[in-house]
Formats: C-alpha cells, structure tokens, sequence
C-alpha cells in the first residue's frame, strides 16, 4: 500500500541556508588570498580607489577594505567607522546562519531561525547611500576627512 | 406526493441527499486538497523568490565596488541584471525591481570608471600620476 510521505511546504529560508554555506566556503579561500595576495599587488602600484583617483571623493564602496581588515582583527568599532554596512552585513549573516544552524540541529530547543525580510536589504541599501553622502558632506562642506 | 418531482424525474429526498454528499466532497476538498504537496513559495502573492534576492545583493556589491576600475562592478552588473528578469518572470515584486535597479546602476557606474579609466591611460594621466610615487 503505498502512502504519500507529507512534506512540509519549502521555504524561502530553506533556499537561503545552503547559499550561505556556499558563501561562507568561498569567503573562506577567496578573503585570505585577497587580504595577502591582492591587495599587496595593488598598493605596491598605488592603485587606489578611481573615484577617489578622478573625482577626489568618496566612492560608495570607500573604507570597505579596511573596514573587513578591521572587522578580521576584531576592531568592530573601528569597522564600522571605515563602512558600517560590512559589520552590519556580518551581523545579519551570522544572525541567520547560526539561528537556522541551530533550528536544523534541534539545539536549544530553536525550532525556526530568523526570518528573511527584505527590509534588511533595504536597509543596507539606505546604510550605504548615507555612508556616502555623509563622508563626501563632511569632507567638501567642512573639510573634514573621515578615510 | 412524498416529495416526488415528476418534472425533473428526480424525488427531492435523493436531490438533497445528493446535494449533501456534495457538499461534504467540497468540504472534504477544501480541507485536505494540499496537504503533503510540497509548495515553493508563490511569487505572485508578491514575496520575493531567491533570484530576485540574489539580483539585489549582486546589485548592492556591483555599486559598492564600481571604483575598482570598472569591470568588476560591470560583471556582477551584467550577472545582477539576468539574475533580475529570471526572478521577475516567476512575478514582480519590489526586491525583484530594486535588483534590477541597482544592478543597473552599478553596471552604469562600472562603465563610466572604465571608460574614464581608459581615457586616463590613453591622455598619459594615469603614468604621471603614477610616476608622481616612483
């Protein structure tokens, strides 16, 4: 006799998991061949941001580097003061991946990890819209160099 | 007499009697009719599928690294923009645009950058500013 085996309905999250495990592999090969291998390679040339290069502003992208480098060392202040949008990326990918780490493993008596939303992502679209606007304000209006 | 419809041929009693059994087939229905069927997401009720959500943190990541002289933020603006359409086919929602959106603007901003980059090497601006530090 044969019996549908139920399923429960799979969710966005169910999607995302697996992803996340990917992203963390890949950052695990490719952040420390860049920290040692490309980034020497371009600041013995001098080859810095082009925004900064041509405009001599900000890009919206500015400060990332150091920011990871800081973040790495376990400066989380001085991160989010380079780009706030790195520790606050960080922060969202642990806050999921641990929370559904453990909802899958059943430990500590989780049973769902945190929910996507897409606010988090809009959010970090508004992070570095005003990271840029700010530090070209600071810098133009009042002379005041952040980087 | 006893209820008997001689117009229909059919006696009212075994009408409602029918009509009873299929309302109990629609309720029956209703109830148990998905259980067990494994359901993705719909896109069309207006949350974002994986692709859309992808687009939108390639396009995020193309705009953080359109200063790198362009091709970089060119690449994923391309990859986000593909991402984009496939997910916006399963149905369209406001992730799905912001994707594309910012994917575009990170391919524009790659192209610029590369383009004046190109300019700059070809002026011979990039080897003086290089040869200001050597």
């Amino acid at each position: 006799m044969n019996t549908i085996k139920e399923q429960s309905p799979k969710t966005l999250e169910d999607e995302l998991y697996p992803v996340g495990l990917i992203c963390l592999g890949v950052a695990a090969v490719c952040l420390p061949v860049f920290l040692k291998f490309v980034l020497p390679w371009f600041d013995d040339r001098h080859l810095g941001c082009a925004f900064w290069t041509f405009l001599g502003a900000y890009c919206p992208g500015c400060g990332g580097t150091r920011a990871v480098k800081a973040l790495l060392q376990g400066h989380f202040l001085e991160s989010l003061w380079y780009h706030p949008v790195v520790p606050y990326g960080v922060a969202l990918y642990l806050m999921f991946m641990i929370s559904w780490t453990f909802a899958k493993l059943h430990l500590f008596g989780i049973k769902t990890g945190v929910k996507f939303r897409a606010g988090y992502l809009y959010a970090m679209l508004v992070i570095i819209a005003v990271n840029f606007v700010l530090k070209n304000v600071l810098k133009f209006c009042f002379g005041i160099v952040m980087l | 007499m006893d209820g008997q419809n001689f117009e229909n041929g059919q006696s009212t009693e075994n009408q409602v009697q029918s009509e009873t059994s299929y309302n109990n087939y629609q309720n029956n229905v209703e109830t148990t009719s998905y259980q067990g069927v494994p359901v993705v997401e719909d896109a069309g009720s207006g949350k974002a599928n994986g692709m859309q959500i992808a687009s939108l943190v390639v396009g995020i990541f193309s705009i953080l690294i359109c200063c790198c002289y362009g091709v970089p933020s060119i690449i994923a603006g391309i990859v986000g923009i593909i991402l984009a359409i496939m997910g916006n086919k399963q149905g369209k929602n406001g992730v799905g645009t912001a994707g594309l959106v910012c994917s575009i603007i990170g391919l524009v901003l790659g192209t610029v950058f590369l383009i004046l980059m190109v300019l700059g090497v070809a002026a011979g601006s990039m080897d003086s500013m290089l040869n200001e530090y050597y």
